[in-house]
């Protein structure tokens, strides 16, 4: 297996000579809103010149919208838009067949005309999912999830193949159709572990960087991932790492905290259960105080002090942003104002060019 | 009498001449257009979205405002039941209420089963344990479930759909087994394209039957019946133009499907698809075969295969175009 293709090349390049840095928009449910609010969003993160958008994965209670079949939403994302990609942020592989994924998603890439960004992950946010769909998550730390990925990438460029492995026979098959990128989608690989790290890195994958590192954290993990992947013989730096941050654009900083403050709050408390357990890890059971959580890690605040905190990101080397501008929890006209202030505003500022063009038709 | 279209792709045809034809249904008021399943095929040569169905509902959906969209069908025991209820659940949400899930036991050889690490034995356990399942996780907002094959804890599957109850389910097969468990849930019989207009009737009688000993309004159950359509400018072009497709369906197609037509292979030519099985010929033709099938059975619902084998787009357009515009008011 090798890395991602180099078609991803041009972005890299011109970040080296210290001006691009590219922009996905992580794309939740909402709680308020309905299934065409999120279309929406997707449409307008398209006119206003974000990269990518990304779907996660969630079943039963936390699911809810859109989230248990990100294959399928991302379809109909893709019959609505031209030109962003769309990734998924990611597939758990233990859920599903690796033939079902290999084929799903080279369906998907087609339909989009070649605009996949497939992003994988060994676990769900809760057990339950593991043990409802009868994959163990133990089984995902111990090869699982790696002969499915080979799977994957098998099914995708060889034209037949057969497969052997402790959790996967797979007689002489030829799975069609192939993708329509060459000579396959990217793969991108969610890792929160050094071992999932070391894993993609090794393998040439881009990883995933969640939004809980503090910039320090942050660097020694681009450190990490860096080494390991020159260590594995790879060249260069031909791809981009998404980090993701929780951000919200407003008027001023007092306003921005302000109309976020509530739902954000009530996101962490009642939808994002993984992010409550880290956060508590991080500080204690009784350090866990919003204040301190936003200082650490969100970006929440007026144009000016959404750029600055931008441009420490990239001074240690971040290349792409994946941004949460938009909650479970949050009001769907909210979040189109951010996501418009953060375009018009904030973006410009790592674009060669200014998105003028693009911008002019976008009249909300 | 419902006008559906059924996406069956030629060797020939991409997906983007599959997405014109679905588009052209749409907008020429097409009650349906159904898609099929099919996996390690190479007749379609990777052209085409048949591996994922519900993925590519989900686009069609997207791009269409009126056409119900089908699934004929999704092959049960190849997935989990809760991801079938999730993925069909979502594309019924974003098609706004489209949705007609079809389902069937076992794909068309026992690769399907080898290479999805189920074996054919099982198939009829799981498919049955599996419809359970699919409507508790579409219609109840909580549910365990506790069978041979699939053992679920209480748990919620969202989103839910926009149909309520839920999204009609429509029964594809042609074994004893599979028409018996159907009648018991009153799911509408989808009945094959290839066969003859005896064996259909017979069959749409078998099925009939079978849904009022299991205590269902039968007649008020529709069963959509597949019929192969060629609409020419006169019935010698119809014929010239689907010689080559009848001799490889007959060649390929009929080997496999040999069960469905009751026929020895000899028996099986051009000239008896012809007469017995296609509605092929001029406007006037196809009206007269149309009407006479309208008496023959029970045809409140037929779905349009129009592209298929060496049926090209061009072909198949232009024979879509005549039957909407000349076919169509009439039989209607």
């Amino acid at each position: 297996m090798t890395g991602n293709s180099p078609s991803q090349r041009d972005g890299r390049m011109k970040q080296e000579e210290g001006m691009v840095m590219r922009f996905g928009l992580f794309i939740m449910g909402t709680e308020s809103g309905t299934y065409q609010d999120i279309l929406e969003q997707v449409q307008v993160a398209e006119e206003l010149g974000f990269d990518g958008v990304w779907l996660g994965e969630r079943h039963f209670e936390h699911g809810q919208l859109l989230y248990s079949s990100p294959f399928h939403a991302a379809a109909a994302m893709a019959a609505k838009t031209n030109r962003i990609r769309i990734g998924t942020a990611g597939r758990i592989l233990a859920l599903d067949h690796p033939i079902h994924v290999a084929e799903d998603a080279a369906t998907l890439d087609i339909l989009s005309g070649g605009r996949l960004d497939l992003g994988v992950t060994r676990a769900g946010l809760d057990e339950r999912f593991h043990q409802i769909f009868e994959r163990p998550v133990e089984d995902t730390r111990q090869g699982q999830f790696e002969e499915a990925l080979e799977i994957i990438v098998k099914a995708w460029t060889c034209e037949r193949f057969a497969y052997e492995g402790r959790y996967y026979q797979i007689p002489e098959i030829s799975v069609l159709p192939k993708p329509l990128q060459k000579p396959r989608p990217p793969i991108y690989v969610v890792a929160v572990s050094r071992l999932t790290m070391a894993f993609a890195a090794q393998k040439g994958y881009p990883v995933f960087i969640g939004a809980l590192q503090t910039p320090r954290e942050l660097k020694e993990t681009l450190t990490f991932y860096w080494q390991t992947f020159r260590e594995a013989g790879h060249n260069g730096v031909a791809v981009d790492l998404p980090v993701n941050r929780f951000l919200c654009v407003g008027e001023s900083n007092a306003k921005a905290r302000e109309v976020i403050a509530e739902p954000f709050w009530s996101f962490i408390q009642h939808k994002a259960p993984d992010l409550k357990l880290a956060l508590q890890g991080k500080y204690g059971e009784k350090g866990f105080r919003l204040e301190r959580f936003l200082e650490d890690f969100c970006i929440f605040g007026d144009p000016d002090l959404c750029v600055t905190r931008i441009k420490e990101l990239q001074d240690i080397g971040v290349t792409y942003l994946m941004c949460t501008l938009n909650f479970i929890t949050m009001e769907h006209k909210l979040c189109l104002k951010s996501m418009e202030r953060f375009a018009t505003e904030v973006m410009p500022h790592f674009k060669e060019a200014p998105h003028g063009e693009l911008l002019a038709g976008v009249t909300r | 009498m419902k006008i559906g279209f059924y996406a069956t792709g030629s060797g020939t045809s991409t997906h983007v001449d599959l997405l014109r034809q679905i588009e052209y249904a749409d907008e020429t008021g097409f009650d349906s257009a159904w898609l099929r399943e099919r996996h390690f095929h190479p007749d379609h040569q990777g052209r085409n979205f048949f591996t994922s169905p519900l993925v590519a509902a989900s686009y069609i959906a997207a791009r269409t405002k009126h056409i119900r969209i089908g699934i004929a069908s999704r092959i049960l025991p190849l997935d989990h039941p809760i991801h079938i209820a999730e993925d069909g659940a979502t594309v019924d949400v974003i098609s706004d209420g489209r949705l007609d899930l079809g389902i069937a036991r076992v794909g068309e050889n026992e690769l399907y089963q080898l290479a999805f690490g189920v074996t054919t034995e099982e198939t009829r356990g799981r498919f049955e344990e599996a419809v359970e399942i699919l409507i508790k996780a579409w219609t109840l907002p909580q549910f365990s479930y506790h069978g041979t094959y699939y053992s679920i804890p209480d748990i919620s599957v969202y989103p839910k759909p926009v149909q309520k109850p839920h999204p009609p389910i429509y029964l594809v097969g042609i074994s004893s087994g599979t028409f018996k468990f159907g009648a018991t849930r009153g799911f509408p019989l989808i009945l094959a394209g290839a066969q003859p207009v005896a064996i259909v009737k017979r069959t749409q009688e078998e099925y009939y039957r079978l849904l009022s000993d299991h205590g269902f309004p039968a007649r008020e159950i529709e069963l959509p019946v597949n019929r192969f359509l060629y609409v020419a400018e006169s019935n010698q072009q119809a014929i010239d133009e689907t010689r080559e497709a009848l001799n490889t369906f007959i060649h390929r197609g009929a080997t496999a499907i040999r069960d469905y037509l009751f026929r020895a292979p000899e028996e099986i030519t051009p000239e008896w698809l012809y007469d017995e099985v296609c509605i092929f010929g001029d406007p006037d033709t196809c009206i007269k075969k149309l009407n006479e099938l309208k008496q023959a059975i029970d045809l409140r619902h037929i779905i349009c295969t129009f592209n298929y084998y060496t049926i090209d787009h061009e072909r198949c357009r232009k024979s879509m175009e005549r039957f909407v515009k000349y076919v169509l008011p009439y039989v209607r």
